[in-house]
């Protein structure tokens, strides 16, 4: 989902640019009120971006011979919503732009907004629509996790079609080229990054229940178990 | 056990794409899709030069330190916040059972 330095037109470059700033200007509002909280909620803010640091490292291997990174965005929007993620997720690309080259500045706008706006929605979107359902805490996450890894790279293919559309089959074709080298290498990796954020979860479940209730992840009744 | 079942699985989806792999794949096995969607990009636009250069970029060797770097620094941080509500948890059971 890194769209690479000066890969994009400087107008879409900038476009995104634009579109990302106000999410961000509100993630860091979200952040700041967060760290004045308990120590609790700043520990797994903690942990969320850590997470976030460690899975969006990670290059795996895929089915498809191709190779690409989960995001791990997914297990801070499930505790924390999604407002906060705009700022991890723009501080972990800016990470790997500084220091490992990888991603750009010009095109940063652009992978803060597949990564940690739309997949950051869709994750908490999803989490909030399976809990209401009935379903339980670790199938929820799964399915946040899981769907918000997909949907960055679909918004990545998504905005490459858009700054280079096809000559001949237009925008469409661009968009079927652009999937086709993404999505199906994505869905292992997705699965991946899924289960792991489960993982995740499912630990502070067990040894921090009272945290999860507090930023309501969790509901006092029938939630024993994850 | 339902964690163990988890971290089996992925072992399993990681190992996967070595015993059996789908199409043909990328020429250079397991080349990034970051990459090919920029290889995609030169298909579509063959004059397209990139208008802004990267301040650095690391060697294929130096990169895969650096990577591993940051997954230590996230991963000791997951790490401590774990063992943090851990010994919370263990220190309230123990005082409960008193």
């Amino acid at each position: 989902m890194h769209i690479m330095e000066g890969y994009l037109p400087a107008s879409h470059a900038s476009g995104w640019w634009l579109a990302t700033s106000p999410f961000l200007a509100w993630g860091i509002r979200s952040a700041g009120k967060i760290m004045k909280g308990n120590k609790e909620a700043k520990l797994l803010l903690g942990a969320s971006g850590g997470f976030a640091f460690v899975l969006s490292a990670l290059k795996l291997p895929s089915v498809t011979g191709s190779s690409a990174h989960p995001t791990g965005i997914g297990l801070g929007s499930v505790l924390f919503g999604p407002q906060v993620m705009c700022t991890i997720g723009f501080v972990v690309l800016l990470f790997q732009v500084m220091f490992l080259g990888h991603g750009g500045i010009t095109t940063l706008g652009a992978n803060t907004f597949s990564m940690a706006i739309v997949g950051a929605w869709v994750a908490w979107g999803v989490f909030r629509s399976l809990k209401a359902l009935g379903l339980s805490l670790a199938v929820s996450v799964f399915f946040a996790a899981t769907l918000a890894d997909l949907a960055t790279y679909i918004t990545t293919a998504l905005q490459l079609a858009l700054a280079f559309p096809d000559p001949v089959s237009g925008l469409s074709g661009a968009l079927a080229k652009f999937m086709g080298i993404f999505a199906l290498t994505q869905v292992p990796l997705a699965i991946s990054e899924g289960l792991l954020t489960t993982l995740v979860v499912n630990v502070f479940h067990s040894h921090g229940r009272e945290a999860l209730l507090n930023l309501g992840v969790i509901s006092k009744v029938g939630e024993s178990k994850p | 056990m339902k964690n163990v079942l988890i971290i089996v699985a992925c072992i399993m989806l990681l190992f996967a794409p070595s015993v059996y792999q789908i199409g043909n794949g990328p020429e250079e096995p397991f080349r990034g899709t970051d990459n090919q969607a920029a290889d995609q990009i030169t298909a579509i636009v063959p004059d397209y030069k990139p208008w802004w250069d990267l301040h650095w970029a690391p060697d294929s060797f130096l990169e895969g330190v650096l990577f591993t770097i940051e997954a230590a620094l996230g991963a000791a941080v997951v790490g401590y916040v774990i063992g943090f509500f851990r010994g919370k948890n263990e220190k309230l059971q123990e005082k409960l059972q008193k």
